[in-house]
């Protein structure tokens, strides 16, 4: 409960902080995307729309009353609601991001496993160089690579867009860039991670004791060892998820993907506030839900947290 | 029991190694070349589709309202004007309109449409009721009345007189010459159904409808907008281009300049824009065709001529003289961009003043002027908008050279917001600055914004001239295409001896296209992807 009002505080902050964002920074929006040809009956009736002819207090309430109903605004450039826009662009955006997790897990999460149980050997050393080169890395310039290699080199996969997802084929197809551009990072980190966890888990008696018991190294390993050092791990991604949307930007940007990244970019370059602060909120949004849903998973992987919080 | 387990896992493996063998197999075959390449140029009925760059995503396709650029990109193929420009020239040619009138006094305009046309989608034939709403909405003439940010373009109108289903009248309040450069061919001179927006309100920007020879099918939002080739169109435009070849165009989305270079070398795209950087390279392949385009714009580095320092004419020539604008093409737009020498580039339709002066570099005649003023100035600001191309090595060229006769220049790098910012407080702040105009094709629209009237609005070097205001002023309504371009020229010297700009350059469009493939542009660079053909 506690925790709940808490998220609640920070989202209710956040729409304070975003409905006076507009006030904070220099400039003019609606001159700034309209330019020196707008008159300024249309420049009156764009600030009208977008309420910033109220009273500051009365803009914060309105537009805090508007979130809470789910109304956003519109966007006075292309007279659409900023919820239909957001709503037309985020499947893209987290089928990006959930992909470059699940991506990064598939790979980083047996990575950490492997260099944790063959530690120190060349195996693990190589596993270790690999990972810190992918974890500085910066998603755009392996997005450039992947282009030139697979797109330009190999002209294997599409270079642009996302394509439509009633054709799955065709949209996987474009996926796989962006997504492994994404996730190339964080497999670094994961392996890193779950190496390090794995290897205070491994030193575990329950481990000894599986050990002498006759179980299988991979049971041992995956099944026993793996499900403690995984906690540390989930409480990363859960937060990793909010790193991925913002890595998203540039993806989107490179590969020319619709989504929340590639709207939140160019509505910043055109000063379009109204799109700005529900991109904001969304982000903002899904971050604190993962973070929650990260701290719940706990409960279910680790049964001492279920117990301790029944007592 | 254990042994039992790993038997299981022992299948699993093996299982699994036989999918992983499969996997590498289809994958060795594809990378070999049995797997059909994954890249097309045709719809899913087969027919052939042109794949457009576009610098960013289309916001609104209502001609009243179109943001910017790349919206005007699209709706060219969309919409018709009674007028248009003849692909590639200044030539004026009748599209909508059979015949088309101009009295001689600049107040009237008489048309007649040709008769058929249909709007796309069943909305039915133009007439000259659609003529009438579309530009008196424009012009906020209509009711309820609209607030487009085009409406000073159509400042001037009076009233369209309907005198007939295809007939009818432009009646202006007073006459505007640039009337038949900015308005008539120009997007707000297109002509909209009235039906289809009365039917779709808000809706009509998003989908558009109107009678050019490609109809709006679908916007992929920062994905692609497609346009279909329309079945009924009526050949309003046959007099001056052939049929539309394109059974489908596309625009994409491509913000980012080496994702355009991937596109097009991976052929996703057939034509773009390219960055200054990329040119030579494409030029160098063979698969590529590489147009350039001058348009109207110009970029300049200017001063406040009501600045304390910057008042004294003696510092303003001084800093004229030392600054190297060759240097600055070179080393900030890869020696690509045409030096300016004037406002008005030679590409403009009338106005461009060939016998410009043009400043060079001069260090001795510099700090001459130095000397005239008496003491050197104090530490000086050089502000740049960052959004412009070049702008931080245009800056560190000015610094230099200035350092050079004795002029220390801080530089300072603004956001566009902050760089645009109107009004005394941030005129007052200004002193050195580098900055760029559009236009859209008559020198009236260039010159606007260093008028009188247009101190702490757009005109950033805060000079008040009133000859030059007045010129101004008559240049909108004067009739006689001599006499204007007297008057443009007359501006220009005038502009010239108050030594306040050292102008830089005209910037030029490159474009790539892929072997094969006739591009047709507007004269001020803009597509018209209609008019593509190919070889």
């Amino acid at each position: 409960m506690g925790r709940l009002l808490m998220i609640a505080s920070v989202l209710l902050l956040l729409l304070v902080f975003l409905s006076l964002l507009i006030h904070l920074v220099p400039g003019d929006p609606v001159q700034i995307i309209m330019g020196p040809l707008a008159s300024e009956s249309f420049a009156a009736t764009v600030r009208q729309e977008m309420g910033l002819d109220q009273p500051i207090p009365m803009q914060v309430l309105g537009f805090i009353a508007g979130a809470l109903q789910g109304d956003l605004g519109n966007d006075f450039v292309s007279n659409r609601s900023v919820v239909e826009i957001i709503a037309g662009v985020l499947p893209h955006t987290m089928i990006l991001a959930v992909s470059g997790l699940g991506l990064a897990m598939a790979i980083g999460l047996p990575l950490g496993v492997y260099a944790a149980v063959n530690a120190n050997s060349m195996a693990d050393r190589v596993i270790a160089a690999i990972s810190i080169t992918l974890i500085t890395l910066p998603p755009y310039v392996a997005g450039l690579l992947l282009l030139l290699v697979f797109s330009v080199g190999l002209a294997w996969l599409p270079a642009l867009g996302a394509g439509r997802l009633d054709e799955p084929l065709d949209y996987l197809l474009r996926l796989v860039q962006p997504a492994t551009a994404l996730a190339l990072g964080w497999i670094g980190y994961l392996a890193r991670l779950t190496r390090a966890s794995m290897l205070e888990v491994l030193q575990a008696n329950y481990i000894r004791t599986a050990r002498s018991l006759g179980l299988s190294k991979r049971r041992v390993h995956y099944s026993y060892a793996l499900r403690s050092a995984i906690i540390p791990v989930v409480a990363v991604l859960g937060v990793g998820l909010g790193h991925l949307l913002g890595g998203a930007i540039f993806i989107e940007v490179i590969f020319s993907r619709p989504g929340l990244g590639s709207l939140f970019y160019d509505s910043i370059a055109t000063r379009n506030f109204p799109v700005i602060r529900g991109s904001c909120i969304v982000v903002a949004t899904l971050f604190v839900v993962t973070n929650l849903l990260a701290d719940l998973s706990y409960r279910f992987l680790d049964p001492r947290i279920r117990v301790e919080g029944a007592q | 029991m254990s042994g039992r387990n790993e038997l299981t896992h022992l299948r699993f493996l093996t299982s699994r190694r036989t999918l992983l063998g499969a996997g590498t197999t289809l994958g060795l075959a594809w990378m070999t070349g049995l797997a059909p390449r994954l890249i097309t140029h045709a719809n899913a009925a087969g027919e052939q589709v042109l794949r457009l760059r576009l610098l960013a995503d289309i916001q609104n396709l209502d001609p009243a309202f179109e943001p910017q650029d790349h919206d005007l990109q699209v709706i060219f193929n969309i919409y018709e004007n009674l007028v248009s420009f003849r692909p590639g020239t200044f030539e004026l040619v009748n599209t909508l309109a059979e015949e088309w009138t101009a009295h001689p006094d600049g107040l009237r305009f008489d048309f007649k449409l040709k008769e058929g046309i249909q709007f796309h989608r069943g909305f039915g034939e133009m007439t000259a009721e659609d003529v009438k709403f579309s530009f008196e909405r424009i012009a906020g003439l209509t009711q309820p009345a609209i607030d487009s940010p085009y409406k000073k373009l159509w400042g001037a109108l009076q009233e369209v007189k309907i005198t007939g289903k295809y007939s009818g009248s432009i009646l202006l309040k007073n006459a505007s010459a640039p009337l038949m450069n900015l308005t008539v061919p120009n997007n707000v001179g297109q002509v909209v159904s009235k039906r289809a927006i009365e039917e779709l309100g808000d809706g009509f920007g998003t989908n558009p409808v109107g009678t050019g020879p490609y109809e709006f099918i679908e916007w992929a939002p920062r994905e692609r907008v497609v346009l279909r080739r329309f079945e009924g169109y009526s050949g309003a435009n046959s007099a001056y281009a052939e049929l539309p070849e394109w059974a489908e165009i596309q625009f994409v989305p491509v913000t980012e300049d080496s994702t355009a270079e991937i596109s097009l070398e991976t052929g996703e795209l057939d034509f773009g824009a390219l960055p200054l950087s990329a040119v030579s390279r494409f030029e160098e392949n063979p698969d590529f065709s590489v147009t350039e385009k001058t348009g109207f714009a110009y970029k300049f580095i200017g001063m406040n001529v009501n600045d304390p320092v910057l008042k004294d004419i003696n510092i303003r020539q001084a800093i004229r003289h030392a600054i190297d604008v060759d240097s600055i093409i070179e080393a900030a737009f890869e020696g690509r961009w045409a030096r300016a020498t004037a406002v008005l580039p030679p590409s403009m339709p009338f106005g461009h003043w060939k016998d410009a002066p043009m400043l060079t570099r001069d260090v001795s005649a510099a700090k001459a002027f130095l000397e005239k003023a008496g003491s050197p100035p104090p530490k000086l600001t050089f502000t740049y908008n960052s959004s412009e191309a070049g702008g931080s090595t245009v800056a560190e060229i000015v610094q230099a050279n200035l350092m050079e006769i004795g002029i220390e220049v801080e530089v300072v790098g603004q956001e566009n917001a902050v760089a645009m910012q109107l009004g005394e407080e941030a005129q007052n702040a200004r002193q050195i600055f580098y900055i760029g105009y559009g236009s859209q094709g008559d020198p009236a629209q260039s010159m606007s914004w260093f008028t009188c009237e247009q101190i702490d609005k757009w005109n950033f070097l805060d000079w008040c001239d009133e000859t030059f205001t007045d010129l101004a002023a008559k240049g909108i309504v004067e009739q006689d295409p001599s006499k204007r371009l007297e008057i443009y020229l007359q501006m220009q010297k005038q502009w010239e001896e108050a030594a306040n700009v050292v102008w830089v350059a005209w910037p030029t469009s490159f474009f790539a296209s892929r072997e094969g493939l006739e591009p047709s542009m507007r004269p001020d660079g803009r597509m018209l992807a209609w008019n593509f053909r190919s070889a």
